[in-house]
């Protein structure tokens, strides 16, 4: 185990210092370098004809666009590669996901994410193929906007705890392996809520709280909480430089209430991007206390080219077992709607939480 | 054959020639004549970046861009929102998995300024040179600073 907490402590240390490592040289080198583009051209479509709706396009990573209709259909397909430790590599066409979009009024969208999953996998090492592949609703909600600081939702939405379940599929999220602290709420939510936003100081304040009542939702998450209400606020400053964020959830399991409460902030400067979630969860049911903290650094080293580190803590159940979890990876998006990662994690504890090894993606936006 | 070789090339070095002039040229952010509202430049980078979404009276704002490769759109993007293109491309990849899309695009300044002006709820930029009575300037974006008209 001592290699592995060598490991972590050079993972913890580049993490924190890495910024005053890089800053100078990063600003030298900015100075020498092209002025970068600034464009979207995903926003440009690629394909567009006329019709009695208006124009039907295609506009890359962002979808189709059925004209005067407000419908919207895209999504992203994902490629997995992965070695556990003493497993055989593994390739998967992990799922495809569409997101359909309606909005026929300004105030109001009707959005869900469909699921296509497990389609097919392969054991590189027996060279065993197999497919498993199911729908799911992975999300299905209507949003209506009263103003900007009162919006109503109903439906199945991603649960507003922390930063990274906001958007936690894997094209949009910073490293390939995702932080073991997820583990320790229901991704998804089914029921109700109110959130806004204000503007204090041209910073943005964001308010989110929420009910649920799981057996509302037809193919939940799995062993979901039956019913629940939770709350989060966020304040991110102006070009969102740096945010803080904090968020509260309490749920019941066959009448057994748990809580949760947890912090989150984010810190640009440059090229470097620092972010990090806690979350501590107790109450009355079984193996619910658990503390989980993940601290991760980014760096934009080549334009579209990142090197990733992340530093994460958990201490499991009454006895407060602890692991200690270090990733390490690069991810590079070549173009707006190709992502490639891979990344590695290494831990002084396996658990059924917590393996090591390889993982890589492709992923495509649509 | 020499002067078939040489019109092409003329006419890429024109056209990378006005791109540049239009690059240093001023845009104005432009709003409907029948609204009042004032906007600083942090109000109107909310705006294209879809966290504020309403005037004050209630109607939803419409925002509406250039084309992402026009070079008013590259002035826009570097003068309002301050950040690398990979922070924008983050952001609207976010935002789309959560079902946001970002501002509609026309593909010139007539066509927004067009759009503006029949829109109340609108708001656009354009070169300052196309400015006329159909439309109200909120502010002016040069390549350094912005500046009250």
């Amino acid at each position: 185990m001592r290699p592995v907490r060598e490991a972590l402590r050079a993972a913890v240390i580049w993490i924190l210092v890495a910024p005053l490592c890089i800053a100078a040289p990063a600003v030298v080198h900015a100075q020498d370098l092209p002025e970068p583009a600034i464009r979207d051209v995903s926003e440009d479509a690629v394909f567009s004809i006329d019709s009695p709706i208006g124009p039907i396009e295609y506009l890359p990573a962002r979808g189709l666009r059925f004209g005067r209709t407000g419908l919207n259909i895209g999504g992203f397909k994902v490629y997995e590669f992965q070695k556990e430790r003493g497993d055989d590599w593994f390739f998967a066409i992990d799922s495809i996901n569409f997101l359909v979009l309606l909005q026929p009024i300004q105030r109001l969208r009707v959005f869900t994410e469909v699921e296509v999953g497990d389609i097919f996998e392969a054991n590189l090492g027996t060279e065993e193929t197999s497919s498993h592949a199911f729908a799911n609703i992975e999300r299905l909600y209507a949003d209506f906007s009263v103003v900007d600081s009162l919006n109503l939702q109903g439906g199945k939405f991603q649960t507003p705890v922390g930063e990274w379940n906001l958007v936690p599929a894997e094209p949009f999220t910073p490293t390939a392996l995702e932080p073991v602290l997820l583990e320790s709420f229901d991704e998804h939510q089914t029921g109700g809520m109110v959130h806004g936003s204000f503007f204090p100081q041209s910073g943005t304040l964001q308010y989110w709280a929420w009910g649920q009542g799981g057996a509302l939702d037809p193919e939940s998450d799995e062993d979901p909480t039956d019913y629940g209400v939770g709350s989060r606020v966020r304040y991110s400053a102006p070009h969102d430089a740096w945010s803080l964020g904090t968020s509260f959830l309490a749920s019941s399991r066959s009448d057994d209430w748990g809580y949760l409460a947890g912090a989150d902030g984010h810190w640009r400067c440059g090229p470097f991007e620092l972010s990090s979630e806690f979350v501590h969860t107790w109450g009355a049911r079984e193996n619910l206390l658990r503390w989980d903290l993940f601290l991760q650094g980014s760096l934009e080293v080549l334009p579209s080219f990142f090197l990733n580190a992340r530093y994460e803590h958990s201490s499991f159940n009454e006895m407060l077992s602890n692991v200690e979890i270090g990733d390490v990876g690069v991810t590079w998006t070549p173009i707006p709607y190709l992502i490639l990662k891979a990344g590695y994690r290494f831990t002084d504890r396996l658990n059924e939480e917590v393996t090591e090894g390889f993982k890589g993606s492709i992923s495509v936006i649509f | 054959m020499a002067r078939q070789v040489w019109i092409p090339v003329l006419a890429l070095t024109a056209l990378f020639a006005s791109g540049s002039a239009v690059a240093q040229e001023r845009l104005a952010v432009i709003v409907s004549v029948d609204r009042q509202t004032e906007l600083s430049r942090d109000e109107v980078a909310q705006i294209f970046l879809k966290k504020r979404r309403f005037w004050g009276e209630g109607e939803p704002i419409i925002p509406v861009n250039r084309n992402a490769a026009s070079a008013a759109r590259e002035v826009f993007t570097r003068q309002i929102f301050d950040q690398e293109a990979r922070f924008l491309r983050t952001y609207w990849n976010r935002l789309y998995f959560q079902g946001i899309l970002p501002p509609l695009t026309l593909a010139s300044d007539e066509a927004v300024k067009r759009f503006v002006s029949r829109e109340p709820n609108a708001i656009g930029y354009i070169d300052e040179k196309l400015v006329d009575a159909s439309v109200r300037v909120l502010f002016l974006l040069d390549n350094s600073t912005a500046s009250a008209p």
